[in-house]
């Protein structure tokens, strides 16, 4: 086609913009052209001997003809109006028409981009509300958390409660940041609903201001006030939606009504928003009623919201000095202490940003492969369209047209594939936040949904995709010499389709190096999963019973109390068929849950304050060990005469007896608790260690003390089975009520759950990564067959006259696999430099194995290796079985 | 062109190249454009009027032909068509074209 001028085109842009104006132009123009056409063709009539009458009637049929006039009018304006959307049109409908043609080569397609479109979409909605959507909060930009750190102990950023209670006390009054700085934190309670059994629920004891904080608005009543939430107020509390409708049938009266809540009674104010909650989800909240100087541990979390104006930065600093000025007026627990301010979103998403971006990444590679294949099919189809396209150019379209024309088809091809890719995208999406891991809080994967962003961004992949493999097929349509393939009749052999070879070739090496990036990755995941699988935790998950045990403080006030419910408690349980041993720790391990105080050994001489090392807290009974399967390593364990009253003792870990004494044996050494100087607790045995975070993480100095010289109300009871553990839920919690009828048993979970649920995100990336580079392999290796497949069909002549010359079965195998061989080391060793580079990136993904990990990344290319062989051998067999005849022949 | 209907594109194409090749003889209104046609192809070829106007005007979009109002032979108003120097050149590229699809076609005819 030939360009019109320059100012025709501009003429014509301009025209296309004022459209509407014209229709009615247009209109009128044509009405006169056609009343002059058909006068002219009445005279003519006439001339040749009509009435005038006939003549006319006759004219206005012609010009009308069998479509009438009205409806040409229209075609006449479309003509106009559309020429670039006709023509779009017209080349979707001449691809549509072309794939239904080829229904093997669209299936092939279609499937695997819908496939790795879906996959990529799936993940890209969990970055989506993970990462980018807005937190569902008013002022969520402006939410940061607030934290302290140790700065010479290597402890968890931001932890669970390590916020100092009197630090708060004071900042909250002096910190010039925040328009609200509010705290909380969590614990168990038993409620007794009317007509209902006990049940134990999370309650979030919180201050009043952080509804402020979060901007919440409550669904029923109000939530607390500030008198509320002051020493000696009056005891209210909030229900959240769902714990109101499970337990109180969501009546809108219970505003107002008293509960009796860990044996005190409590006025219900408000409801909360369905969904509302920060961090872990909570049945119900609390005011924390703290006293203005108040004193105790670290035990609080704390949210803030920034003043309008004030940035992360200028708050961060601003806390760094406040932490300063505490750690000079109160050196005694501040020294060696700093606080920070994080934004909300990275608190909530910690460690998870990396995996999700990785998998995202890791997903792309899977996308790109796809996309090199169905360029490759798409080449193939070329070759087998060479006339086809021939002819059309032939008939007067030009190679841009053409090229055009091929581009179109493959978005057509994207496009379908993306709709089907976005139905399993949303269905892939459900299961991913099935197995999502849990330190991605809740209030994100409720989010997890069907938005624009996501819709968009399928969007933008599917033409993205469409454009990048449609283009090497259409760059070849466009510079293709197609008099030289009419010429040729159909024989392979040409300049074309020996560039072509090239092009699938080269891509072929691509999406074997791809996949090499991507199975070296899934390589890495899967022996970090296998490295965490066999860590010893320290104890024995399987056939074991977990459940957390509350006793109200109120009716369970003395030590004698609370140690005699657990020991009549543990008896019974013990009692039940298929028990084999009992025990209860105040913090179990995996639940994230510790308390860290500083400890001196009496003799030595005490550590300057802030520099004792920190012991790690837990109280146990005396069953606690053997029902965890924990071995004593030396000394003795605790028994039910380690009571109140008698000689103060304890249990240490073996990484506290080889960190604090190295050389001598702990048993007989006294610990003095930092806070508490009047406890002097004799080390009387040592316990092997547990990996009290994670088997990914380190072991602590773990101080183990018997319950009753160690008060606590809250525990959880642990008890070792025969057969599988759920079926002892019933029987154990009926035990407990046998006690007291009003003590619930809490969340029983077997202990593998708990410890299963420890490795879920390097389970869950590891089989993503897995399950990726298996579709990559499987794809790269269609990719080699198919590009050896083709091979053999173009030298199929060649082939035969080798054959005819004495070359031998093997020979010609050996040509074929070679080729195949050549390709895959070419996309191996590509592949290899890049995964080389690109592995450091994944360091902190890995768990006891090295990114640059000699045998993963050797056996990926060898398995690579022998794909791309075995997938080049099976076209090789064809291409030893042809007739040297026939192929001659042909 | 192997579609299903072969004959439109390839008919709209050959009738744009002799609607220009009936006006490089002069401007001419859609009528004279018609009888131009006829008697050029010896009464073998009548373009519906149904096609005609549309190829006008879709060629006038193109930048091919331009049109003004102007008076008729036997003093009627009417639009006159006129060749553009791009619709000349298209013309020429067009009849290339020509030459080499009926060279094409030949092959195919000739074809076993």
């Amino acid at each position: 086609m030939t360009t019109p001028g320059f100012l025709a085109r501009v003429r014509l842009g301009i025209r296309k913009l004022t459209g509407f104006r014209r229709a009615a132009d247009l209109d009128s123009r044509f009405d006169s052209e056609a009343s002059f056409h058909i006068e002219m063709a009445t005279e003519r009539h006439i001339r040749a001997g009509m009435t005038p009458d006939e003549a006319r009637r006759a004219a206005a049929r012609d010009f009308a003809g069998q479509s009438g006039r009205e409806e040409w009018r229209e075609q006449a304006r479309d003509e106009v109006r559309s020429a670039s959307v006709e023509e779009f049109t017209r080349d979707v409908r001449y691809a549509v028409r072309g794939l239904r043609r080829a229904p093997g080569f669209t299936a092939a397609a279609v499937a695997t981009l819908a496939l790795s479109i879906g996959a990529t979409s799936a993940i890209f909605s969990v970055v989506n509300a993970a990462l980018l959507a807005r937190l569902p909060y008013p002022n969520a930009d402006r939410i940061v958390a607030v934290c302290e750190r140790s700065t010479t102990k290597a402890f968890e950023i931001c932890p669970v409660g390590g916020f100092s209670v009197p630090n708060y006390a004071v900042w909250r009054e002096t910190a010039k940041s925040f328009s609200a700085f509010a705290a909380f934190r969590e614990g168990r309670v038993s409620i007794i609903a009317p007509r209902a059994e006990p049940v134990s629920a999370q309650a979030r004891v919180s201050t009043a201001n952080l509804f402020t904080v979060l901007g919440a608005h409550p669904f029923l009543g109000r939530f607390f006030t500030e008198e509320e939430d002051r020493p000696g107020g009056p005891t209210v509390m909030v229900l959240s939606y769902d714990f109101w409708r499970q337990y109180f049938g969501g009546d809108p009266g219970v505003i107002g009504s008293r509960i009796s809540m860990n044996a005190n009674d409590y006025t219900i104010v408000g409801v909360t928003a369905p969904r509302f909650g920060i961090y872990d989800p909570v049945d119900v909240w609390l005011p924390m009623r703290l006293p203005p100087s108040a004193q105790g541990g670290r035990s609080l979390r704390a949210i803030a919201l920034l003043k309008p104006g004030v940035t992360v930065e200028q708050a961060d600093r601003e806390m760094k000095t406040l932490a300063a000025r505490r750690a000079q007026d109160e050196p005694r627990y501040n020294a060696d202490m700093t606080a920070f301010v994080l934004p909300l979103r990275e608190k909530l998403v910690g460690g998870s940003a990396r995996v999700l971006w990785t998998l995202l990444a890791a997903v792309g590679f899977l996308l790109l492969i796809a996309c090199a294949n169905v360029a490759n099919l798409l080449l193939a189809r070329a070759a087998s369209r060479e006339r086809e396209m021939a002819v059309r150019v032939s008939l007067g379209a030009s190679p841009r047209r053409l090229a055009r024309q091929l581009l179109t088809e493959s978005v057509v091809l994207s496009v379908i594939s993306a709709v089907l890719g976005l139905v399993l995208a949303i269905e892939g999406t459900r299961l991913l936040v099935a197995l999502l891991p849990s330190d991605l809080s809740f209030q994100m994967l409720g989010n997890v949904s069907v938005d624009w962003r996501l819709v968009a961004f399928t969007a933008a992949v599917a033409l993205g995709s469409g454009v990048l493999f449609g283009l090497a097929p259409a760059l070849h349509a466009a510079h293709g010499d197609v008099h030289e393939s009419l010429k040729e009749g159909g024989r392979g052999g040409t300049a074309q389709s020996r560039a072509s070879g090239r092009l699938r070739s080269a891509l072929v090496v691509a999406e074997m190096s791809l996949a090499l990036v991507l199975l070296a990755g899934a390589g890495l995941m899967v022996r970090s999963f296998s490295a965490l699988q066999h860590v010893a935790l320290g104890f024995e998950p399987e056939h074991a019973l977990t459940g957390r045990v509350s006793l109200p403080g109120r009716t369970y006030q003395t030590d004698t109390a609370v140690a005699g419910f657990f020991e009549q408690a543990e008896a019974r349980i013990a009692a039940l068929p298929g028990v084999k041993a009992v025990g209860a720790i105040s913090y179990l391990p995996l639940t994230g849950q510790r308390s860290v105080n500083g400890f001196d050994i009496e003799g030595r001489a005490p550590a300057e304050p802030g520099q004792q090392p920190g012991g790690d807290m837990r109280a146990v009974t005396p069953g606690y060990f053997r029902a965890m399967g924990i071995p004593l390593k030396s000394g003795r364990l605790f028994t039910p005469d380690d009571r109140m009253g008698k000689p103060d003792v304890a249990l240490i870990s073996e990484t506290l007896a080889h960190t604090i004494f190295p050389n001598e044996d702990p048993i007989g050494h006294v610990i003095v608790y930092d806070w508490d100087r009047t406890t002097h607790a004799e080390i009387v045995g040592v316990v092997g260690d547990v990996h009290h975070d994670g088997p990914a993480k380190q072991t602590y100095m773990e101080i183990y003390r018997p319950l009753p010289q160690f008060l606590y109300g809250s525990m959880d009871v642990v008890i070792r089975v025969n057969g599988d553990p759920a079926s002892y839920v019933r029987p154990v919690a009926a035990a407990i009520r046998q006690v007291d009828p009003s003590i619930p048993l809490a969340s029983p979970t077997p202990l593998t759950k708990l410890a299963s649920r420890a490795v879920a995100s390097t389970r869950l990336s590891a089989s993503l990564f897995a399950l990726f580079g298996v579709l990559g392999l499987v794809l790269a290796a269609i990719g080699i067959y198919g590009v050896m497949a083709y091979t053999v069909q173009q030298r199929h002549h060649e082939i035969g006259v080798r054959v005819a010359l004495g070359a031998s079965t093997s020979n010609v195998v050996g040509m074929v696999v070679r080729r195949g061989a050549m390709l895959s080391i070419a996309g191996i060793g590509i592949g290899a430099v890049l995964a080389f580079a690109g592995a450091g990136l994944m360091q902190r993904l890995l768990f006891g194995i090295p990114p640059h990990d000699r045998v993963t990344f050797a056996t990926i290319s060898v398995v690579l290796a022998a794909v791309g062989v075995f997938a080049a051998y099976v076209p090789a067999r064809r291409a030893a079985r042809v007739d040297p005849l026939t192929a001659l022949r042909d | 062109m192997p579609t299903q209907k072969p004959s439109d594109e390839l008919l709209r194409g050959m009738l744009d190249m002799l609607v220009l090749k009936a006006l490089q003889l002069g401007p001419m209104h859609g009528w004279g454009i018609t009888e131009r046609l006829e008697q050029g192809s010896r009464s073998a070829l009548r373009v519906g009027q149904g096609s005609l106007y549309p190829a006008l005007y879709r060629l006038e979009e193109q930048g091919f032909v331009s049109s003004t109002w102007s008076t008729s032979d036997n003093n009627r108003r009417a639009r006159f068509y006129a060749l553009t120097a791009a619709g000349r050149a298209h013309l020429a590229e067009e009849r290339q074209s020509w030459r080499r699809l009926s060279r094409a076609v030949e092959l195919i005819l000739a074809m076993e």
